[in-house]
């Protein structure tokens, strides 16, 4: 699909690549004039809670990181949107998810985001720095992807800790950027700023007082804090 | 998983396009709308008055059409994001019958404003959209003050034009066969008249001007003298004919190139669905035009009124107040008075060999006339729909929602949750619902113990319910506001556009509404 707010120079690219046994549609966004610089891949939130590329945050650091010059892929996990996945069981699984919030696929969507990471890999190749960027459930995905980019920055915006596992996050030692905001609904304050404490250098916290999880009207912040800590990571 | 195949049909309010619309419904394409929010009706109501008006007898209705709120005049058609998204995902092709018939200059700047700009506004969102098949309806008259014969692949020839109206189509279109990165397909009617079988317009321009106004200065003959007694009844006076003293400067032999709006928009829909055929223009126009001496003897039979002559176009009698009078209430149409020019219309016939335009004979003049007298000339305070967004969301919510619920999967998860829905603007109101077990108790104004309220307007309650927004994209562009538990809220929108999914929402048109179509018919 094309892009509906990126200039003429951006290029929004409509891809399906491989994740296991499904195809996975995604959007790759670049500059259309210049080899991009660096490349982000990006873990949208959880889809049944809005979760699907055209999110206002994935989609607007999507874009605005690739009119800084990065390449950037953004994509839809298993079963959402154009994406293939398996056959919900429907009511049970949305009786499970009221009283969860989980949902039975999430472990695949480690493998998606791994997948999405190989595939950027084989497109801008491997000596073009890479930085996986999650938001919401997104940032519990991450780790599953390191292994594949060794001291790739990472960046977490409004990670669900609390509500998800962050525990693998305690060996991972990439050079961490966590936006957490102030009163988000989907964090617990308190286990947060424990579990921040316990993360390896070298990290970075910062708590805004921003729209709670959304960041709607605030996708320039994001782009702009997100940016300077990218560009510090790769000077 | 994604859907396409849907047509973005512009200028569907209008009097070609509802008849566009309706054509498209019929064989089975899907449509989506960009109509303006009226004065008095939100666009998705106005929408559903247009589907359900027909004059006809063919009262079965297709598929309602999507309604996007936009305008083609405002930046990016007027829509929001959401809507984009959509019709990237959605759309393939657009069909742009929007414009403006004003023959000079208005205070807004119509008919430039949305011949032209509009449709450089619509080309311009068409690469961002993914929309790579564009329908353009044209006129036959960009060929300007061109005599003819007139070749449809002939647009730029120099010429002059008559009015504003000629010029900005004719720049229109030159605009849309430049878009390389799309394949344009024109459609160029000649003069578009009501509709061939019941006579119906909703646009009283040109032909019926004249009509009309001859209409409103005829006078009743003066009484006649008493007749001698034993002589027969007087033929006229008595038999309430009326007597209009004009001499025109017409022969009579002028050919008026008239087609009834049913066909065009047949012959439109027809070309659309054929991709073969796209890439061309076409000349929509009458293979025989109509003398204007038929239309002055069926005029003269139907509105009973006499004493029209021809003086030809030489004529060196001073004009009567009378004349000067007529002539000066339609001197935008002087330049047309000799007569239209001759269009070749080759492709048209080549293309659609089983669909000739249908001769405008003297039945069809009498069955045009009778309507607009019905309707005395489009003032006749239709009957328009009682807004019936209000009632549709009351409706939905008292009615629809609770009964749809117990038959679905929705309700058979074990949700135990009072929710208030706060919908602002006229037709909105308060509600709050206990659902519990699938057993949901609606009831008027926002209950305290909500531990969710969601906020939003009538146009995003309509598009949701619809399925046309899911409610979590309308949270994350504000659309929709939730208050109380976020995350209780956010997972019952997902809930909820289930339930969209699986129980959609398309109700009949209030009764009140077919009653005004039939008082049309």
């Amino acid at each position: 699909m094309p892009s509906l707010d990126a200039p003429d120079a951006l290029v929004v690219e409509s891809v399906r690549f491989p994740a296991g046994r499904y195809r996975l549609e995604g959007e790759l966004v670049y500059p259309e004039t210049a080899l991009p610089l660096a490349a982000a891949v990006l873990a949208g939130p959880h889809p049944l809670l809005g979760g699907t590329m055209h999110n206002n945050v994935v989609r607007g650091l999507g874009d605005g990181l690739a009119r800084h010059g990065l390449a950037t892929l953004r994509f839809n996990y298993r079963g959402v949107g154009g994406s293939e996945g398996p056959a919900p069981d429907l009511a049970a699984q949305l009786a499970w998810f009221w009283a969860t919030s989980r949902a039975p696929e999430e472990a695949g969507y480690q493998a998606d985001l791994v997948a999405a990471v190989a595939y950027l890999r084989s497109i801008i190749g491997r000596e073009v720095p890479l930085a996986l960027v999650g938001y919401s459930f997104g940032c519990t995905l991450l780790p599953a992807a390191v292994p594949a980019v060794v001291a790739a920055p990472l960046v977490l915006i409004a990670p669900t800790v609390g509500t998800h596992d962050y525990r693998a996050f305690a060996a991972v030692e990439n050079p961490k950027l966590v936006i957490a905001p102030e009163g988000d609904f989907a964090a617990d304050s308190g286990r947060l700023t424990e579990w921040f404490a316990g993360l390896p250098q070298p990290k970075e916290l910062v708590r805004p007082r921003l729209d709670s999880h959304f960041f709607r009207g605030h996708e320039h912040w994001l782009l702009a804090t997100v940016g300077t800590f990218l560009n510090g990571e790769w000077r | 998983m994604s859907e396409s195949g849907y047509i973005l049909l512009t200028g569907a309010t209008g009097f070609l396009g509802r008849y566009l619309l309706r054509g498209l419904l019929a064989c089975g394409q899907r449509v989506a709308v960009l109509v303006r929010d009226g004065r008095a009706a939100p666009a998705e109501e106005r929408v559903r008055e247009l589907t359900s008006l027909e004059s006809d007898a063919q009262r079965d209705r297709p598929a309602n059409p999507v309604v996007l709120a936009g305008d083609v005049c405002a930046p990016r058609l007027g829509l929001g994001i959401i809507d984009r998204i959509w019709l990237a995902r959605h759309c393939v092709r657009a069909v742009h019958a929007a414009a403006d018939v004003s023959l000079r200059r208005s205070f807004a700047a119509d008919p430039w404003q949305t011949n032209v700009e509009g449709t450089q506004r619509l080309l311009d969102l068409c690469p961002a959209l993914g929309i790579r098949e564009f329908h353009h309806v044209s006129t036959a008259f960009v060929c300007g003050q061109r005599a003819g014969p007139v070749k449809e692949e002939e647009l730029d020839r120099g010429q002059s034009f008559h009015n504003d109206y000629e010029e900005s189509k004719f720049e229109a279109e030159r605009r849309v066969r430049q878009a390389r990165h799309l394949l344009a397909t024109v459609y160029r009617p000649s003069v578009i008249v009501g509709d061939s079988h019941s006579g119906y317009t909703s646009s009283y321009h040109g032909f019926y001007r004249f009509l009309e106004l001859g209409t409103r200065l005829a006078v009743s003959p003066s009484p006649p003298l008493p007749a001698p007694a034993g002589s027969p009844a007087p033929a006229a006076g008595g038999t309430g004919r009326r007597v209009l003293p004009l001499c025109l400067p017409f022969t009579g032999d002028e050919p008026r190139n008239l087609v009834p709006v049913d066909w065009v928009a047949q012959a439109i829909v027809a070309i659309v669905n054929q991709p073969r055929l796209h890439g061309r223009t076409y000349h929509l126009v009458a293979q025989t035009p109509v003398p204007v001496r038929d239309i002055k003897a069926v005029a003269e039979e139907v509105l009973a009124i006499d004493g029209v002559r021809w003086a030809g176009p030489g004529s060196r009698q001073p004009p009567t107040p009378l004349e000067e009078l007529f002539l000066d209430q339609v001197r935008e149409y002087w330049p047309y008075l000799h007569g239209d020019p001759v269009f070749d219309c080759r492709n048209t016939r080549t293309a659609l060999p089983r669909l000739p335009a249908p001769g405008v004979d003297r039945a069809m003049l009498a069955r045009l006339i009778r309507f607009a007298v019905a309707d005395q000339w489009g003032r006749s305070g239709r009957k328009k729909s009682p807004p019936a967004t209000g009632r549709a969301c009351a409706s939905y919510v008292e009615s629809f929602f609770p009964e749809s619920l117990r038959r679905s999967s929705l309700g058979r998860i074990p949700v135990d949750v009072t929710v208030g829905l706060d919908v602002a603007g006229a037709g909105g109101g308060r509600w709050s619902c206990r659902l519990r077990g699938g057993e949901p108790m609606v009831r008027r104004g926002l209950a305290a113990e909500a531990e969710v309220v969601y906020r939003m307007d009538l146009a995003t309650f309509e598009a949701v319910v619809r399925g046309r927004l899911d409610p979590r994209e309308a949270f994350l562009a504000r659309r929709i506001e939730i208050e109380g538990d976020v995350e209780k809220g956010l997972k019952l929108a997902v809930l909820f556009d289930h339930f969209v999914k699986e129980c959609p929402y398309a109700p009949e048109p209030h009764p009140e509404e077919n009653d005004a179509v039939a008082g049309r018919a």
